[in-house]
C-alpha cells in the first residue's frame, strides 16, 4: 500500500472511530463532509471501512451464548439441558430420552451425527463433548466414560481426579487428567489424539498386545494403532485450527489440494475429485465445511482450474 | 497511485459535469453492489498484477473510478462494470510504462471467469456471516479484537473499554481504528489466499 493510500485510510478510520465513540458534533460532521468531498479516493475509502464496520453489528448475536454451560443446581430439567443441538445438525439418539435424570441413567446412550452433521453434548458437570461429521459416540451411563465408535469428537472435560473421564477408541484408552483434546478415528484400528490443554494418558487395551502408553501434553498429537504409538509435537495453534470444525470451518495451512479435498469430503455427500496432476497445489485459507461448491468456485476463480459438476461429484482439473 | 481519478482514454470512467445521481444514492449503490465484490476484485488484481503491494492502491483506484462513473448514472451491470474498470486500469498502467507487465493472456480469461462466477463471497457471506466475522476476528491482533468485541458484543463505551482493559482511551481509539482497517482488509480478502505452490 502506498503512503498516500495508507494515510487516506487512516483518516477514514479516524472519522469512523469518532462517530462510533460519540466524539461527534456539528463541527466534526462538517469537517468530515468536507474531507469526503475533497476527493473520491477519500469517499470510497470511507465507504469501504464504514460498510465493513457495519457488518460487525452482527457480532451482537454473540451476546446469547450458543449453549449454556449448565450448572446442575440451576437447571432443574437436566434432560433438556443435556443436549444443546447446534443448528442444522441432526442427532440420532438410539435410546429414547426419558425424564429420569441422566446421572442415574440406566444404560449407555448412543449419539451420532450424519455426514455434514455436528452436535454438542453438555454434561451435568459442565463438560462438553462435540461430535464432528459422521460420528458415533456411546456415552457411558456414569457420564464419565465414552466410546468413540467412529468419526471424531472434541472433549472439554471438567477434571475430577477421583473419577477421571475415560475415552475408549480403536483399542485404546485415553484418560483425562484435566484437559481439552480431540480424538479421531483415522482408519479402522487407527486413531489420532490431539491435546490442546492439560494432560491425558493414552494406552492400548487389547489383551496380549505389547503395552504402549504415553502421557500427552499440550501440542502433542498421538497416532495410535495396534502396532504402536507415535507422538509428535505441533504448535497448539495448528491443533486448534484442526478442530475448527467446532465452528463449522476448516482451516488449511499449506495443505495440498488432494488433502484439502479429502478434508472437505468428510462433510458432504457430494465429493470433490482432484486430478492427480494438480493434487500438489498448496491451499491456504479458512472455509465453511459442507460447502464444496463454494470451495470449487474459489479454485476456479483464483487458480483458474476447471470445475465439472456431476451427480454427487465435483471434478477438478487443470 | 495515480493522482487524478479521471483517465482520458477509457470507457470505464466517464467525466462528470454536474452529478446527476445524488451522493446518498451513489453511496448506497456503492455499498450494496460494489463493495461486496471486493474478494473477487482482490483476487483478480492479485492474479493479474505481479507487485502485490500495489494491489490495495489499484483497488482504491478502481473504486474511485466506478464511484465517479456512477455519479453520472448507475451502471446496470455493476459486476461487469467493476471488472471492466479494473481491466482497463491495469492495461493503462502497462501502457503508461508504470512498472510490471500483466501476466500474459491470463487477464481476459480471468476477467470472464470472475465476472461470470456466481459470487462465492456473497453466498458464503450470506450463509455464514457470523462465522465469517469470527474467523476474521481471530486473525486480528488480540487487543484490537478485544476492543471490537467489547464494543460490539458488550456495547461498552470507550471509557468502559479503557477501564476494562487497563489502557488509556487514546489507546482504545488506536486499537479500534487499526482493528477496523485490518478487519475490512481480511473480510475483503476472504475467502482468503488460495495460492499456487
Amino acid at each position: 500500500m502506498s503512503e498516500k493510500t495508507n494515510s487516506i485510510e487512516e483518516e477514514a478510520a479516524r472519522w469512523i472511530r469518532r462517530k462510533e465513540f460519540g466524539d461527534w458534533n456539528e463541527t466534526a460532521m462538517r469537517a468530515c463532509e468536507a474531507w469526503l468531498d475533497q476527493s473520491l479516493l477519500h469517499r470510497v475509502a470511507y465507504l469501504r471501512l464504514e460498510e465493513g464496520w457495519k457488518r460487525t453489528e452482527r457480532l451482537a448475536a454473540l451476546r446469547e451464548p450458543e449453549f449454556r454451560r449448565s450448572s446442575p443446581a440451576r437447571s432443574p430439567r437436566r434432560w433438556n439441558g443435556l443436549l444443546r443441538v447446534a443448528a442444522a445438525v441432526t442427532v440420532v439418539a438410539a435410546m429414547a430420552l426419558t425424564a429420569q435424570p441422566y446421572i442415574f441413567g440406566a444404560s449407555d446412550d448412543v449419539y451420532s451425527t450424519p455426514v455434514g452433521g455436528r452436535t454438542v453434548l453438555t454434561l451435568y458437570d459442565g463438560s462438553h463433548v462435540e461430535l464432528n461429521t459422521d460420528t458415533v459416540l456411546r456415552l457411558g451411563k456414569n457420564r464419565r466414560s465414552a466410546t468413540l465408535v467412529k468419526g471424531e469428537a472434541f472433549f472439554d472435560i471438567k477434571h475430577d481426579s477421583k473419577n477421571p473421564f475415560v475415552v475408549m477408541a480403536s483399542g485404546h484408552r485415553i484418560t483425562d487428567l484435566g484437559t481439552r483434546f480431540s480424538v479421531r478415528g483415522v482408519a479402522p484400528g487407527q486413531l489420532e489424539v490431539a491435546l490442546m490443554e492439560g494432560k491425558a494418558r493414552i494406552e492400548n487395551t487389547e489383551d496380549g498386545a505389547r503395552q504402549h502408553t504415553a502421557v500427552l501434553k499440550p501440542g502433542d498429537v498421538a497416532f495410535a494403532s495396534a502396532s504402536g504409538l507415535k507422538v509428535t509435537r505441533k504448535p497448539v495453534e495448528t491443533l486448534v485450527n484442526a478442530v475448527s470444525w467446532r465452528n463449522g470451518m476448516v482451516v488449511f495451512r499449506h495443505m495440498s489440494l488432494a488433502d484439502a479435498a479429502a478434508e472437505f469430503n468428510r462433510y458432504t455427500q457430494t465429493k470433490l475429485v482432484v486430478d492427480p496432476a494438480i493434487a500438489h497445489l498448496a491451499i491456504d485459507g479458512t472455509f465453511a465445511t459442507g460447502n464444496p461448491e463454494t470451495f470449487a468456485r474459489i479454485l476456479r476463480v483464483a487458480l483458474g482450474l476447471k470445475i465439472e459438476t456431476r451427480a454427487q461429484q465435483i471434478i477438478i482439473t487443470r | 497511485m495515480v493522482d487524478k481519478v479521471d483517465s482520458n482514454n477509457e470507457g470505464a470512467s466517464k467525466r462528470t459535469s454536474g452529478a446527476r445521481v445524488s451522493t446518498a444514492e451513489v453511496d448506497a449503490w456503492f455499498a450494496r453492489e460494489v463493495l461486496p465484490l471486493e474478494a473477487m476484485l482482490m483476487q483478480f488484481l492479485q492474479q493479474n498484477w505481479r507487485n502485490a503491494s500495489d494491489v490495495p492502491d489499484l483497488r482504491q483506484d478502481v473504486y474511485a473510478r466506478v464511484y465517479q462513473a456512477a455519479c453520472d448514472g448507475l451502471p446496470e451491470r455493476p459486476k461487469q462494470y467493476v471488472f471492466a474498470t479494473a481491466r482497463n486500469l491495469l492495461i493503462n498502467r502497462v501502457r503508461q510504462g508504470q512498472v510490471v507487465p500483466i501476466e500474459a493472456a491470463s487477464d481476459l480469461e480471468a476477467l470472464e471467469i470472475a465476472a461470470d462466477a456466481p459470487g462465492p463471497e456473497q453466498t458464503a457471506i450470506a450463509r455464514d456471516e457470523l462465522r465469517h466475522l469470527q474467523a476474521a476476528l481471530d486473525r486480528l491482533p488480540p487487543r484490537a479484537r478485544q476492543v471490537i468485541l467489547l464494543r460490539r458484543v458488550e456495547g461498552l463505551s470507550r471509557a468502559q473499554i479503557a477501564q476494562r482493559m487497563g489502557i488509556t482511551e487514546g489507546t482504545v481509539s488506536q486499537h479500534l481504528e487499526h482493528g477496523i482497517r485490518a478487519l475490512v482488509e481480511i473480510l475483503g480478502g476472504d475467502p482468503p489466499s488460495v495460492r499456487r505452490s
